[in-house]
């Protein structure tokens, strides 16, 4: 169950990538894992939380399939809470609260197809999310996978 | 030794109040906790500007802790306090209480409360003020005298046949892009707004200043700060009419103290307030001729409770607390998804709705806020998407999202009291029991149907299941315990003049002698109260 710096920075990189499409600044980086270290985020609270933080840290991609799956299956639980730590700290930091809380104008057919879109992305996702969730839980005995979610 | 008038507590009632025996000439000792409100950092920067221009932006907005990252699950109720505002609800170890039904917030900050208000500063009218010993004529150049003192703005529009319009109204700020349109399309559906819905919309009426004014406050800079604390006075805070008591002539300020009660002499005249360090130490005898206290509903009822405690070997239980109940309901405009927002506005409420009831005290006051500057992250995470695609839809819509704060009156009642029990071995605690009035349930879904209709009439759309109903106490507007009476000395109950009936020289100046709370924002109402009862001195 223990997170080392460096985990937490590999984490906080593949989370930010997701999020943003960028990596964090050394900054940003360093206040997520100091928030950690003061226990802000909390523990996983069962093995869903687990598998789900191991699955995210697997890249951008793979954030975005454990995202939607604790959409559904963990809104509350451990990927939730350092994925909304690390957007708290992209929209107060001088390097990247502009990629959180500006806009370009868009119509409004526009804006409401690119909704419909990523709707039906987060559904896919969901999905095959879901399938690698249950891929890892069948291997996670094999792989010691969860050790250090 | 004499004691003159001493005041308890330096919130909205307490400093003008004062302020308004020492226009007078008079002498006024403040007796208050106090916390210090942090100096605001900046203030020639916006919001956003906070954000490329401090060192670490991250500890500002967020707190050294992090505290103020809103993490999904949290189970309180959320008021988006920014971390410099922790001084507003920092407690001391002599407040104990127990609530049923209620969450109660108390501050001992230098202005209390209202240094987190929103400025809302709405009169009562006749109606609502019914059950109240006189009417508004009489509280009509108080409100007038505020209005001069703390700067006004809004304007002589629909909304005034709600809230009467009293002197020294200021002309309003300018309006978000987001506002105006709202009321465009007010303008545009008036007619069936007014009749089939009975609804009227206006300009909110704020405690915030367009113009600079002569007493160095400088009319609003559309910093988008509101929320994190009006770095340049435009919006008026007690902590402002504190510092304007202080360069005045006769004003004795006792911060660092925690009133504890006041004791009497063998015909029940108070002789002197009993008050504590806040951290504990020894107890201080502040001289009194005339007690006033204004500390805010529920620490006057501490003091009362306490006070007659150690007297009469038991307290009686105060009866008829109120409070206002909210709804927050968010909508969006949907003409406006899509466009650019401009961070360098006025945060804050600038419109409000008022619903027409069958009686006036049945009034439903809306505070019509649009999103501007603002944390994303409470927000975001409640869209049922993934992170990223829930970001991808805040950023487009963000223009077009706002808030409805739906307010109801409330009426005294006798199961609704406040009482002292036996706490732990350093003290009592105060226990606070509220149930909600009888068909409540129904007359909130009834409003909440009309205001969706009135939302969807301006062209806004309401998403299912995010309107939130607050916790009772949430709203803040504490009042009832020992009301105004024109029936006779009846005990635990005061005067026309919010004399208190059961201490001669006993005045309360706050919340806690008002027989209605109707459902406007009751602060401008207890400032222009407490004028009016010190312009009785």
């Amino acid at each position: 169950m223990r997170e080392t710096r460096s985990l937490l920075a590999s984490e906080c990189d593949a989370l930010c990538e997701y999020l943003v499409g960028c990596g964090p600044p050394a900054a940003l980086r360093e206040h997520y894992i100091r928030a950690h270290e003061l226990g802000r985020v909390g523990a996983a609270a069962g093995r869903i939380d687990r598998l789900l933080v191991t699955l995210a840290r697997g890249g951008s991609g793979a954030a975005a399939l454990a995202d939607s799956v604790a959409v559904v299956a963990a809104r509350r639980g451990l990927l939730r809470r350092k994925l909304v730590l690390l957007l708290a700290l992209l929209e107060s930091s001088r390097e990247t609260w502009r990629l959180v809380d500006t806009a370009d104008d868009e119509s409004q057919i526009q804006f409401f197809a690119r909704s419909a879109l990523a709707g039906l992305g987060f559904a896919a996702r969901a999905v095959c999310g879901a399938a690698a969730v249950a891929a890892l839980a069948l291997l996670s005995p094999y792989l010691a996978l969860e050790r250090e979610a | 030794m004499s004691g003159g008038t001493v005041v308890v507590g330096s919130g909205a009632s307490g400093v003008q109040f004062a302020l308004t025996l020492l226009e007078r000439g008079l002498p006024v000792t403040l007796v208050d906790v106090g916390h210090v409100r942090p100096e605001p950092v900046r203030p020639d920067l916006s919001l956003t500007g906070l954000k490329e221009g401090l060192d670490d932006p991250v500890s500002y907005f967020l707190g050294s802790g992090y505290e103020a990252v809103l993490f999904p699950g949290n189970a309180d109720e959320y008021y988006g306090f920014p971390p410099n505002k922790d001084y507003v609800f920092r407690s001391v170890p002599q407040h104990r209480v127990r609530a049923s039904g209620f969450a109660p917030l108390v501050s001992f900050a230098q202005g209390g409360l209202a240094e987190a208000w929103t400025g809302g500063s709405y009169p009562f009218n006749d109606g609502e003020m019914a059950d109240w010993p006189f009417g508004y004529d009489a509280l009509a150049p108080h409100y007038g005298a505020v209005a001069r003192r703390i700067g006004i703005s809004g304007e002589t529009d629909d909304l005034a046949r709600f809230m009467p319009v009293h002197a020294h109204l200021s002309a309003p700020l300018r309006l978000d892009d987001h506002s105006a349109f709202l009321l465009q399309s007010y303008e545009r559906a008036r007619g069936s707004l007014n009749g089939r819905l009975r609804a009227w919309m206006g300009r909110s009426r704020l405690a915030t200043v367009r113009d600079d004014r002569p007493d160095g406050r400088r009319g609003c800079t559309y910093l988008g700060r509101c929320l994190w604390g009006c770095p340049t006075g435009s919006l008026w805070t007690p902590g402002l009419g504190l510092s304007e008591c202080r360069t005045r002539q006769g004003f004795t300020y006792l911060p660092a103290r925690f009133a504890s009660h006041f004791a009497v002499d063998s015909r029940r005249r108070i002789t002197h307030l009993v008050a504590e360090p806040p951290g504990g130490g020894a107890a201080e005898e502040v001289p009194v001729d005339r007690l006033v206290l204004a500390a805010g509903t529920l620490p006057s009822a501490r003091i009362f409770l306490e006070s007659v405690r150690r007297l009469d070997g038991k307290s009686p239980a105060l009866a008829g607390l109120m409070d206002n109940r909210q709804i927050l309901m968010p909508f969006v405009t949907t003409p406006l998804v899509g466009r650019a927002w401009n961070p360098d506005t006025y945060q804050y409420h600038q419109l409000a709705l008022g619903l027409e009831g069958d009686t006036p005290r049945d009034y439903v006051h809306g505070l019509v806020t649009t999103l501007k500057t603002a944390l994303a992250h409470p927000i975001v995470q409640n869209v049922p998407l993934d992170l990223r695609s829930a970001l991808g839809v805040f950023k487009g819509a963000h223009a077009a999202l706002g808030l409805v704060n739906i307010n109801f009156h409330d009426t005294r009642r006798d199961g609704n009291r406040v009482s002292l029990e036996p706490g732990d071995a350093d003290g009592r605690r105060l226990l606070i029991e509220y149930a909600p009035e009888t068909g409540e349930k129904e007359r909130l879904g009834a409003a909440c149907d009309r205001m969706r209709r009135i939302l969807r009439a301006l062209g806004g759309i309401v998403p299912p299941g995010m309107t939130h109903v607050r916790p009772m106490g949430a709203s803040v507007h504490y009042a009832g315990l020992l009301p105004m009476t024109a029936s006779g000395a009846a005990p635990l109950t005061s005067d026309a003049g919010c004399r208190s009936h059961d201490f001669e020289n006993l005045w309360l100046a706050d919340g806690i002698t008002f027989p209605f709370v109707p459902a406007k924002n009751l602060t401008f109402t207890l400032m222009a109260n407490a004028t009016r009862i010190a312009a009785g001195f």
